[in-house]
């Protein structure tokens, strides 16, 4: 079972690449800068018009672009503001990620607020057939985060990490699988 | 005889220029664990020192093997940011690990 980290955000790609590596994690997710790397797949704001060569998902931010057709992932920022909207406008499939760097400066109250929020999110996934991703959101190599601490972190959500895992393989083979081309 | 040894974990974290030194990382991890987990599950864990490699870039650190998830979960949190390398049941073969890929560590991290 793959490990993977869909957000990662570094020019410096081999040097993230050598680090996920030695953290467990086998697929990180980053922006496109023009060269394609093995084990990446790209993060695009817009989907391109013709069929690529490499792996990406489209990506967004934007709640006004939450049901849009072409949209793969939503990064949800503020879980509490968007709760709503996303329960009434968030079509199936998609993907609903939460970015672990931006806890790192919370407090003990935030922290254990953010945990609820992930167990809510989780229900809210699988009631709706979307799915949970849970990303680093790291700008350099020692915000990155291992695969094992990952796990923890899934196990403190009343997450099985071995159900995520495969959850996300499934779900990314679905979103990819259908408009790259990759060599065998 | 019942063995009543406490199974214990080591971990390898990579502190880098973090500012955090030999003993600043344990009271740092704790203090974060205490404001996550509470006092008691802090206290449970029995976060100890254990070494330091030549650079004072890793750290080595051990808890309690049933409080594991917890430590990982504050070593996720901590602010500035470590990044935990590996685990291991015995400190002589997480150093052989540590020894075998500081050169993986070294390019990724500096």
């Amino acid at each position: 079972m793959l490990k993977r980290d869909l957000c990662v955000f570094n020019s410096n790609l081999e040097k993230m690449l050598k680090t996920s590596e030695i953290l467990g994690i086998d697929e990180i997710g980053s922006e496109y800068h023009g060269n394609i790397q093995k084990n990446v797949i790209y993060r695009l704001e817009r989907k391109p018009s013709l069929i690529t060569n490499y792996p990406y998902l489209v990506v967004s931010d934007n709640i006004k672009e939450l049901s849009s057709p072409w949209l793969d992932l939503f990064v949800i920022r503020d879980y509490a503001r968007v709760k709503h909207i996303l329960k009434k406008k968030v079509r199936t499939r998609t993907g609903l990620e939460i970015l672990l760097a931006d806890m790192r400066l919370g407090n003990g109250p935030s922290v254990g607020i953010w945990f609820e929020q992930i167990r809510d999110l989780y229900k809210l996934c699988n009631s709706t057939n979307c799915q949970l991703v849970l990303s680093s959101g790291a700008r350099s190599p020692i915000d990155m985060i291992s695969g094992r601490c990952i796990d923890s972190l899934l196990n403190l959500c009343n997450i099985k990490p071995d159900r995520y895992w495969r959850e996300l393989e499934a779900w990314l083979e679905i979103k990819i699988g259908k408009k790259c081309y990759v060599d065998a | 005889m019942l063995n009543r040894r406490d199974k214990r974990r080591y971990l390898a974290i990579w502190t880098g220029d973090q500012g955090y030194d030999r003993r600043k990382i344990v009271d740092a991890i704790t203090k974060r664990s205490s404001e996550l987990f509470g006092q008691i599950a802090t206290e449970k864990a029995r976060i100890r020192f254990i070494a330091e490699d030549e650079k004072e870039v890793i750290v080595i650190i051990s808890c309690k093997l049933e409080m594991l998830g917890t430590m990982l979960s504050t070593i996720v949190l901590m602010h500035p940011p470590v990044v935990l390398l590996s685990i291991s049941g015995t400190l002589k073969a997480l150093r052989t690990r540590i020894e075998r890929d500081s050169q993986k560590f070294f390019r990724a991290f500096l």
